[in-house]
């Protein structure tokens, strides 16, 4: 049962981005702390999770990282409804990837909550062939009312810091109940706009 | 035998002194013979052992013949026994030469042995000196006969000879001075078979891949054969492995292909995004019917699951495999990786994903487009009982979706038709009873005259009315949160069951995936728990607070004299009437309210009668008996709700009870003996309530101190 489990939220983050700008190693490295070498392309959708502390309060991050094959786009798209935090990831050193941002930004407008959290990460820094320059990464993430990080999944500049910052914009959201997240302690679910508390439904799908 | 203490001397001597010394020593101490029995006794005793030993005598003289004869015998053998050894001797001399004979023998019959290895061993050389001849012949011969079977045949000899040892003859033939141009035969014999081997394994090679090209079947298995022959059996067993790889990825190709087209699958997809991306600005036209899908989602579904028992079939075949194979660990991991890489990288599999995810897409327009039919034209009919028709057609819905996806065995398209699932609960069945709750429930003084509407509406007399219409939809909807919740519940056990059924052999990884999927079900048990919330928060805003208010706030003042305080008690000037109105308004929501909501319903009455009690009761005035008066109220009405519902609702009058405790003291002194930490009046609070006592003195309740 949810009550045995160690933790108080439970939040989801789901990354996005286009195919092989590195959502699979970034997950991994926070995750697993290694950057596997020659990852295969993501298969529909995999998932991770990994328990952060912020404040002294134990916070369950479930991440899925979607594939960003086309094909799968219908799979990935099942996920943005329930996210509490978007991922767009982009690679530095290969500017279509930054292109299609404005398209992903469209997908997340039409299926996620208007409420989720957006993040523009700016992967594989550690590379010298970089065409995407921070300024015109944070400019276009300023522009959306995204929050903006560079990252390398490789060198692991900036994953612990993206997660742990998304864990900390979530407990405040939460705190101030602007957003719904399982609180697994109290059984209790904090309501969207509601402002009030209502108690979980513990006939329904015990988390065991 | 001798009796004990005999000594052998008393055998040895046999004069009577000696005896009767003797005689003593066994016992019979002469001096002590005093009597004549005594003396006949050990007469008696005496003269037995003289019998005795005498008859030890005769028959130690009777045996003395047979010892005797015994000796004679013996001393006649000697010369016997002296011929025996003798004979012995002999025969030890004959042994010994028979084992150097044997011994010489076999020695002989070993050279002969390893002769004769050496002779077959050399006739091994001369057959395959032969065969290679005949190999040599055969296999140029065969190969421009095309006969590559035969050629395969000949090589399949010529690779089972010893090459070294052959080699080593050709040389030896060399040192021996004579034979040379046999010796270049045979080296030439070699070169030849090499090539051949060569030119068999790229002919055979090339076949095959021709074989492959034209799909002759035949020739793919004929060719198949030949490579074990030639010793390329990994080479053979890799192209035949790829060829039926890319079968399986051409004839999946190809089903899929046919599939897509005999359904139109292109064009239903491209309509279905139509609908899902344009409705609003497009229209209707070519909208696509959702019960055109129910047909092609099956079949979807089953070709997923034949792919999928594809790859279970490959996945526990080439796992078993691995397992009894001897390699170490870490290299039956990298093959077992490499498989799930071959597998991924299919084009069957690439085929599938696409299938997946069209079948996604309309299913998820399936699952909406019908909720959605279900949702408008469900019609509020009174005679329905609480809840909507609505409901159980939504719930069947999603069941059987989610149920479709599980039998395709697809773990992503399962966790994608549950978020769905939940998306459709959460937005479309919570916002329409979210829309519903807020029309909100006309506020009008409907109970007293409800249940004869109600009556008459089942009879058909009479048309609701919109005041009652309205009312009824929001009851309705208020029940249908509260049921949908149940049905959450129920839903998300049964489908776990089917999941679990389904992911039985998967990976931890692949279960917790679905597990995780699975939660969002809490997720939509909450969001219509706080619209229901909501609902209950307007019914308490329309129709609990408006209505109790006036109730309470006939609260008569209970400054009262004894004879006031008995006029009350025949005759009640408050409670009965307020209870009998609360009744009133409960019984109007009883029958049209699920029993959680009824529960609900008294839970925020109870909560808003003690607020609004609380509030009147200290702008009251009390005498000792109007203290005692209100006591009475308070527990007839803690009473009165206690009947009427299934939890207990003296928590919520803890409060007017303490207020009640208070305003019954007899003294403000008393306060202090019944006051206790765990109190929920705060101090000022219960200064606040003793000085409602018109007969307490204000000193007296300042100097208190608790």
């Amino acid at each position: 049962m949810a009550t045995m489990e160690d933790y108080k939220y439970l939040f989801k983050v789901v990354l996005v981005g286009n195919a092989g700008v590195g959502k699979t190693c970034l997950v991994r490295r926070f995750t697993q702390g290694m950057f596997p070498p020659g990852q295969g392309a993501t298969i529909g959708v995999d998932f991770m999770i990994k328990t952060v502390e912020v404040e002294g309060e134990k916070i369950k991050l479930q991440i899925w990282d979607t594939a960003g094959q086309e094909r799968f786009r219908s799979i990935t798209q099942s996920y943005y409804r329930s996210a509490h935090a978007l991922i767009l990831v982009y690679d530095v050193s290969n500017q279509p990837t930054f292109d299609v941002c404005p398209e992903w930004l469209r997908e997340i407008e039409e299926y996620a909550s208007p409420k989720v959290l957006k993040v523009l990460v700016g992967n594989k820094i550690d590379r010298d062939d970089r065409e995407i320059p921070t300024e015109v990464g944070e400019e276009f993430s300023n522009r959306h009312g995204m929050y903006f990080l560079e990252t390398s999944a490789k060198g692991s500049e900036n994953v612990e810091r993206l997660f742990s910052d998304i864990a900390h914009e979530l407990l405040q959201q939460s705190k101030n109940r602007e957003i719904p997240s399982y609180d697994a302690n109290s059984q209790q679910i904090l309501q969207t706009g509601a402002g009030h508390t209502s108690s979980l439904n513990q006939r329904c799908c015990p988390r065991s | 035998m001798a009796p004990a203490g005999l000594s052998p001397s008393s055998e040895a001597g046999a004069s009577p002194p000696a005896r009767s010394r003797t005689i003593s020593i066994s016992g019979f101490d002469l001096q002590s013979l005093k009597s004549g029995s005594e003396i006949q006794a050990a007469f008696r005793v005496l003269n037995q052992e003289e019998d005795r030993v005498n008859a030890e005598l005769s028959q130690l003289l009777a045996r003395h013949s047979l010892i005797e004869s015994q000796l004679r015998h013996l001393s006649t053998s000697v010369p016997q026994l002296q011929g025996v050894q003798h004979e012995a001797e002999k025969l030890s001399a004959l042994i010994s030469t028979t084992a150097q004979l044997a011994q010489g023998v076999s020695s002989k019959v070993k050279q002969l042995d390893l002769a004769k290895n050496r002779v077959s061993e050399c006739q091994q050389r001369v057959n395959d000196l032969i065969d290679l001849k005949l190999c040599s012949d055969g296999v140029q011969s065969a190969l421009q006969d095309e006969d590559y079977e035969q050629a395969a045949a000949h090589l399949h000899r010529f690779l089972a000879m010893d090459e070294a040892l052959l080699k080593l003859t050709a040389s030896e033939m060399q040192d021996e001075g004579g034979a040379m141009h046999d010796a270049s035969r045979l080296d030439q014999a070699l070169k030849t078979l090499h090539q051949a081997e060569k030119t068999v394994a790229e002919v055979v090679a090339l076949k095959f891949d021709e074989a492959v090209q034209a799909e002759d079947l035949a020739s793919i298995e004929r060719f198949f054969k030949i490579f074990p022959l030639i010793n390329l059996h990994d080479m053979g067993l890799e192209k035949f492995t790829v060829y039926l790889r890319e079968k399986c990825d051409r004839q999946s190709e190809r089903i899929l292909a046919e599939f897509a087209q005999k359904r139109a699958l292109k064009s239903k997809v491209s309509r279905v995004r139509d609908a899902l991306y344009k409705s609003s600005s497009t229209g209707h036209q070519d909208k696509i019917e959702a019960k055109e899908l129910d047909h092609v989602l099956s079949e979807m579904v089953l070709l997923q699951a034949r792919s999928e028992m594809y790859y279970k079939f490959i996945r526990k075949r080439v796992t078993t495999d691995v397992e009894v194979s001897s390699d170490d660990e870490t290299t039956k991991k990298t093959k077992l990786g490499a498989m799930e890489k071959l597998i991924v990288s299919s084009g069957l599999c690439h085929g599938i994903q696409l299938l997946l995810s069209d079948y996604i897409l309309l299913e998820d327009y399936f699952m909406s487009q019908n909720i959605q039919k279900a949702m408008s034209s469900d019609a509020i009919s009174p005679s329905d009982g609480l809840t909507s028709a609505m409901l159980d057609d939504v719930f069947f819905l999603v069941k059987k979706c989610v149920q479709r996806a599980v039998s395709s065995q697809n773990v992503d398209g399962v966790c994608a038709v549950v978020n769905n699932a939940c998306g459709i609960l959460e937005q479309d069945l919570c916002g329409l009873l979210q829309g519903q709750l807020r029309m909100g429930i006309p506020s009008g003084y409907m109970d007293q005259a409800y249940n004869v509407i109600q009556t008459s509406l089942q009879q058909g007399k009479l048309h609701a009315n919109d005041t009652e219409k309205q009312r009824l939809a929001f009851l309705t909807a208020l029940n249908n949160a509260d049921c949908a919740r149940d049905y959450v519940s129920r839903l998300s056990k049964s489908l776990n069951q089917d999941i679990s059924n389904m992911v039985y052999n998967r990976s931890q990884h692949d279960k917790d995936k679905v597990d995780n999927c699975l939660t969002g079900f809490i997720a939509s048990s909450d969001k219509l728990k706080s619209v229901l919330d909501m609902g209950i928060q307007q019914l308490r805003q329309t129709v609990v607070k408006p209505r109790i208010k006036p109730w309470i706030e006939s609260f008569v003042c209970h400054d009262i004299d004894e004879n006031l305080f008995s006029e009350y008690e025949a005759n009640d000037p408050f409670i009965q009437t307020f209870i009998l109105n609360l009744d009133g308004l409960l019984g109007s929501f009883k029958k049209s309210l699920t029993e959680q909501n009824y529960d609900e319903l008294v839970a925020i009455l109870t909560t808003e009668v003690t607020l609004q009690l609380e509030k009147v009761v200290l702008k009251s005035k009390f005498s000792r008996l109007g203290g005692l008066q209100f006591d009475r109220e308070v527990r007839s009405l803690v009473s009165f709700l206690t009947s009427i519902t299934t939890w207990s609702i003296r928590d919520k009058f803890t409060r007017l009870t303490l207020m009640g405790t208070v305003l019954n003291l007899e003294t403000v002194g008393e306060m202090t003996d019944v006051w206790d930490s765990s109190w929920k009046l705060t101090q000022t609070e219960i200064k606040q309530v003793l000085g409602l006592r018109t007969d307490f003195k204000p000193e007296d309740i300042k100097r208190l101190r608790l």
